[in-house]
Parts: C-alpha cells; sequence; structure tokens
C-alpha cells in the first residue's frame, strides 16, 4: 500500500473509444486526495512509471463520500438506570468503532451497508452490479 | 454490532439509518454506493459510504 492511501479501488472501463484503468482512491482514515496534493502527484507518477500498457490509460480520482447518520434508541434495564449514561457512552463507543474506517469499502461491484431487521447487527456486504 | 450485549441494555430500537441528504427518521435496508463508472460519458469515482463524523448528528444513542 502506497503511504498515505487507506483505501483503492481499480475497475478496467471503455469509454467508447478507448479502454482505460480507473483507480479510486482514499486517504488513511477516509481523508479525500486532492488533484492538488503531493501524494495525489506522486500517487500518479508511480503508477505510471509501473504501468505496463501504452495504450491503455490510468485514471486517479479520489472517492465520492456517502455520509450516513444513524440514531438508535436504547432500552435500559431498571436496574441499570444509574449507569445508563455510561451505557450509553459504551454504546455510542461501539457503534464508532464497528462502523469505523477499517471496515469501510470503496464499492467493489455493489457496496452496501445493511441492517438486520432488529439491528442487532451491521453487515457490510458486496453485491453484484452497480 | 450487538448492542444488546452491552450489560444493562435490553432492547435496541433504530430509528434512524440513512444517508445525511436524505429524509429524516428513515431506516433504510440498504445504503448503497456504487464503484467507479462512466455514466453519460463522464468517470464518476467510486463512493463510500461512511458515518458523518463532521456532524453530531451522525451518531446518536438515545435513552
Amino acid at each position: 500500500m502506497f503511504a498515505g492511501v487507506g483505501k483503492v479501488q481499480a475497475r478496467a472501463l471503455h469509454n467508447g473509444h478507448r479502454h482505460l484503468v480507473y483507480i479510486t482512491v482514499a486517504g488513511v482514515d477516509g481523508v479525500p486526495i486532492a488533484k492538488d496534493s503531493i501524494l495525489y502527484s506522486t500517487l500518479l507518477i508511480g503508477i505510471n512509471n509501473v504501468s505496463t500498457s501504452p495504450v491503455r490509460l490510468v485514471s486517479l480520482d479520489s472517492f465520492e463520500a456517502l455520509f450516513f447518520w444513524i440514531r438508535v434508541q436504547l432500552l435500559i434495564d431498571p436496574d441499570w438506570q444509574e449507569q445508563k449514561e455510561a451505557i450509553q457512552t459504551q454504546a455510542s463507543q461501539k457503534i464508532s468503532t464497528i462502523i469505523g474506517f477499517a471496515m469501510y469499502e470503496l464499492a467493489p461491484g455493489c457496496h452496501s451497508i445493511r441492517r438486520n431487521c432488529a439491528f442487532t447487527a451491521y453487515s457490510w456486504c458486496a453485491g453484484s452490479g452497480a | 454490532m450487538l448492542l444488546q450485549h452491552i450489560p444493562g441494555v435490553l432492547a435496541v430500537e433504530l430509528e434512524r439509518l440513512s444517508l445525511r441528504d436524505d429524509q429524516p427518521n428513515v431506516v433504510k435496508e440498504v445504503l448503497v454506493a456504487k464503484p467507479g463508472c462512466i455514466e453519460g460519458g463522464k468517470i464518476l469515482p467510486a463512493q463510500m459510504v461512511m458515518v458523518d463524523t463532521t456532524s453530531s448528528d451522525g451518531i446518536i444513542v438515545e435513552i
């Protein structure tokens, strides 16, 4: 992995005229990689240096973030009411941990975040198609 | 994520799971992101579904 790059997706596309390798990147911790950044320039030079096909263009872009919001309501055991704020904090931290950057993926086909019917679990899943 | 495993939690109700720009109070079954693609002759980068940590509304746990 290139230093500073957290996620990468490469796809073979055809724009009607030419084949190209289209690479989408995300910085560490989900930070976009701006086209005027040193990291972007360095990465592009590195890619072009190892590109073996003179007819296949390589194009590089930063990802598009789709931000989501989540809100849950907890039902606390009456015997635990005195600890409810600690429980609330723990639940929030647990959500943050589970759905943190390490879990994110650049859509590999049709990537999604899915909930189960009772929200007892989150799952990240990749299906087919866009 | 099994929030019910936290001691003291009897049940969890999901009240919102939706993209930031969606209608509030919506629980979507799936939040979908598209891969890098060409649409209408334009190259579009891959999307990534991320929790909105820039907003205090990104993660809300209510009691």
